[in-house]
């Protein structure tokens, strides 16, 4: 059965691909398997096999998809210095792009109403951690929390931006410039007013 | 009797029914435990047509804002004890965050009214939610707690999104709702550390 690993991930991803196609084409998934299994030359029983449910489809088809955002996205980042700079640059990159794919902004969205998928904070990572962890070592953004709770508020604050009614470039700008570079920068942890005080 | 008088009567018969239809929907919410597809309940128990009750509410979903309205009393109540036993704008600000992490839940329709990201705020939802907040943040400017570069709308909106995160997240308990308030919530709000971060 050594060689059952490979072949399974083909047909997985043969079905992920037919279900994208169908879901450009059909505008859904819902009641397409059927469809899906005979686009990628399955039976219906083997798509349910491999994949699971239709919402499982869904969320890999939107990870496919996503996926596909990452090039631009790092375009978009690599054109600024210095990691607030990148982080804006991703945040308007993100809210011009992903409300265009609601299976994409989907995948946001349950990223904190249904808790953490790890397919997608693994996505997240790729697209955002190098910049936050190079911020944190240059001392340009705060390290008294870890880089996971700054990718988890970067997430959340990414998916207001997108289903914002205004997702101009300049709307996103004024929101990371007033309300997230503040929390993001190290004089959150550093100076703590009170009543709080620092963290200990 | 005069035009103006009049209209008076008018505009105090169609409030009446309103309040009525209001107090139908409250009640067979709890019998039934939602109001769709009941609005013919509604109007039967208000004593009104059906064609009535859609006139003066126009939809189900109307409806169930103003019953979420009319039960979120009680928990403004409720969060204003919760903000008096403390002191400070942003101890009552995260005072207020975990009463509402913990008790909204409980009651959907008023969850519900914490609007979802890109979804149109009710002005009489909006309303409330000033009520609650805007003596806090006043105060807290005076006390020099709170930024004065922003807008209070623009102060309560965040708080509102926030909100949001904080009553539909996973982990609702006390310790996660203020370590959302420390970590993310307060340095948004202070004011500018003089030496470090400034808006650019």
């Amino acid at each position: 059965m050594a060689d059952a690993g490979p072949l399974v991930e083909c047909l997985r991803d043969r079905l992920i691909e037919a279900a994208d196609v169908e879901l450009t084409e059909s505008g859904t998934l819902t009641g397409r398997i059927e469809a899906v299994a005979r686009r990628a030359g399955v039976s219906r029983a083997t798509a349910y096999r491999q994949v699971g449910s239709v919402s499982e489809l869904l969320t890999q088809v939107g990870l496919r998809r996503a996926w596909r955002y990452l090039t631009g996205l790092r375009d978009a980042v690599d054109a600024e210095a210095g990691a607030i700079a990148k982080l804006e640059a991703a945040m308007i990159y993100g809210a011009r792009v992903l409300p265009l794919d609601s299976i994409v902004a989907d995948l946001i969205a349950r990223q904190f109403t249904a808790g953490r998928d790890p397919e997608v904070y693994e996505m997240m990572n790729r697209m955002i951690r190098p910049t936050v962890e190079a911020g944190q070592r240059s001392g340009e953004l705060r390290s008294d929390i870890g880089v996971d709770r700054i990718i988890d508020y970067l997430t959340e604050q990414s998916y207001f931006a997108t289903f914002a009614e205004d997702t101009s470039a300049q709307t996103v700008s004024r929101r990371f410039r007033t309300f997230m570079e503040p929390v993001i920068s190290p004089s959150a942890g550093a100076c703590n007013h009170p009543p709080f005080g620092p963290r200990r | 009797m005069n035009e103006r008088l009049l209209d008076g009567v008018r505009y105090a018969g169609t409030d009446a029914i309103r309040e009525r239809l209001i107090e139908a929907g409250d009640a067979v919410l709890e019998e039934h435990g939602t109001l769709a597809g009941r609005m013919g309940a509604v109007a039967r128990r208000a004593g009104v047509s059906r064609a009535t009750a859609y006139r003066h509410l126009g939809s189900i979903a109307e409806l169930s804002i103003q019953v979420g309205l009319r039960r979120a009393r009680k928990y403004v109540t409720g969060m204003q004890e919760a903000m008096d036993r403390t002191c400070g704008a942003l101890t009552k600000i995260e005072a207020a965050m975990i009463y509402a992490a913990r008790e909204l839940p409980e009651e959907p329709v008023v969850l519900e009214l914490v609007s979802r990201p890109g979804a149109p705020v009710d002005p009489e939802v909006r309303a409330l939610i000033d009520e609650i907040m805007t003596p806090v943040l006043i105060e807290g400017r005076r006390n020099g707690d709170i930024r004065t570069d922003i807008s209070l709308r623009a102060v309560i909106d965040h708080l509102t999104e926030h909100s949001y995160l904080a009553t539909h997240a996973t982990d609702r308990s006390a310790d996660a709702v203020r370590q959302r308030v420390r970590d993310f919530v307060t340095p948004a709000l202070r004011p500018p550390p003089q030496s470090s971060w400034r808006p650019r």
